[in-house]
């Protein structure tokens, strides 16, 4: 089980008021906001990269952290491989996932010569290759095409939400995304933001039907 | 084809040159300006009695050594002045300075401080140079791409693995803009230091020339180091640099 509390005190505008999240064993959350409420921010501060922010404070021993950024950030003048061989040397695995992910045979592509859809994948590789307790993904579709979308997130479910030793905190302004992910949703909004309303997948599935029907 | 083409065309240039100077220094007929047929073929004997070779190896020696050094603590300000703002506050109105001094007057105050010794005249090559590399690297760093940091912080980059995967490659486009410019610069100061207080080198070799009005000779020794020059822009920098930015080839999106 994984908990962590961040908090806005001491800023003169915080863009995150108190924020405390806690993850069942394995268990996949998603983050719901509209544009610009704080969701890339709160990502930012729990992966320690916000320096105006405190480091947000662990229940017990403090994770391992992978970051999916928006941008895949890989490094464009190193190859696919070497890309992934500076974050886990071991090969034979960084091949593996690779080729779990269909890019096998890019392995010894630049970056610049992939699409962003197979940057992210090699992205996503690279975030498994630090075998994280926790993965922080940023709107992980956003320009994609609906295929290539669907295949991104297919890969996600596979690799990560169905992985009993991963916990994922994925960030969306994308409901339908949200529902399809999480195994529950934290709705993100206010200023300085905080989490307004929290639900289960199920009952969010319910109140969607429900709305659907009574309309 | 496109590199054949550029053959082409600057080989025409030289050779519009070449026969204009010809058809000039015939006509007027005058030991001040040569025939390049004359430079050439002086050049041809200078290096079959073994002049040519030594001079330039010397004077090479010099400017490698002096651009190596001027490179490497001018890359280490630069950078180091690009990444913390304190420390440019300190250094730029030191940096203004040397910039602005004249490479004449450095020279000749280190050679009146230390002697006409090799170390004053490489000493005074470098800090003549390592002023313009420090400030173009202190540009480098500035363009230095803040997600690739963050990445790096994420994924638990050593020190090491960033200099090498990260700061490198983004300071490796200044750091051929520092040495081009650094080669041309350097080979020219080397001559005058090697004129005013060495007895060897080419600028040694001009001196003597000037005071026998020997143009010919002059331009034999210039022309034989401006074809050093350019060979190893050819055969170092284009090639090195062809290497390292081959993963900008054939570009997917940006």
């Amino acid at each position: 089980m994984l908990e962590f509390h961040i908090s806005g005190r001491g800023f003169r505008r915080p863009v995150l008021g108190d924020v405390g999240i806690r993850f069942e064993p394995g268990e996949s959350i998603c983050l719901l906001g509209p544009s610009g409420c704080g969701k890339t921010t709160l990502l930012n501060i729990i992966a320690g990269l916000d320096k105006g922010y405190q480091q947000p404070i662990w229940q017990g021993e403090t994770p391992t952290l992978a970051y999916l950024f928006q941008q895949p950030r890989l490094l464009p003048w190193r190859t696919v491989m070497d890309n992934l061989l500076l974050v886990n040397p071991d090969q034979a695995l960084a091949l593996r996932l690779l080729s779990e992910v269909g890019l096998a045979d890019v392995a010894n592509q630049f970056p610049t010569r992939l699409s962003l859809g197979m940057a992210r994948r090699v992205a996503l590789v690279r975030c498994l290759l630090l075998s994280p307790d926790l993965i922080l993904m940023d709107e992980p579709l956003v320009s994609l095409d609906p295929v290539t979308a669907r295949q991104m997130r297919e890969l996600v479910e596979r690799l990560v939400v169905s992985n009993p030793q991963r916990h994922l905190l994925y960030v969306t302004h994308d409901l339908d995304e949200a529902l399809q992910i999480g195994d529950r949703i934290l709705v993100l909004g206010g200023k300085p933001a905080q989490i307004v309303s929290r639900f289960e997948k199920e009952s969010a599935e319910r109140r969607m039907l429900e709305s659907a029907l009574g309309a | 084809m496109n590199i054949l083409s550029a053959w082409r065309d600057q080989s025409v240039t030289l050779l519009v040159i070449g026969i204009g100077w010809q058809v000039a220094a015939t006509v007027l007929n005058n030991p001040l300006l040569p025939t390049p047929l004359a430079v050439m073929s002086l050049m041809h004997d200078l290096w079959l009695q073994g002049e040519m070779q030594s001079h330039l190896w010397i004077t090479l020696q010099r400017v490698l050594i002096s651009f190596g050094i001027a490179m490497f603590l001018g890359a280490i300000l630069g950078v180091l002045m690009g990444r913390f703002r304190n420390l440019n506050r300190w250094f730029d109105p030191f940096l203004v300075l040397l910039l602005n001094i004249p490479a004449l007057v450095v020279i000749i105050l280190l050679y009146v401080w230390f002697g006409l010794v090799e170390a004053a005249a490489v000493a005074a090559v470098v800090i003549n140079k390592l002023p313009n590399v420090a400030v173009t690297l202190r540009e480098g760093a500035r363009t230095f791409d803040p997600e690739l940091e963050e990445m790096a912080q994420v994924y638990h980059f050593s020190f090491w693995q960033r200099v090498c995967h990260i700061w490198w490659p983004q300071l490796f486009p200044f750091v051929m803009v520092a040495t081009r410019s650094g080669l041309a610069l350097i080979w020219k100061i080397v001559l005058v230091v090697e004129l005013l207080g060495r007895s060897d080198g080419i600028g040694f070799q001009l001196h003597l020339a000037f005071q026998l009005f020997d143009v010919t000779a002059i331009l034999a020794y210039s022309f034989a180091f401006i074809v050093v020059v350019q060979l190893i822009e050819w055969c170092l920098l284009q090639p090195t640099e062809q290497y390292a930015v081959r993963w900008k080839r054939e570009q997917n999106h940006a």
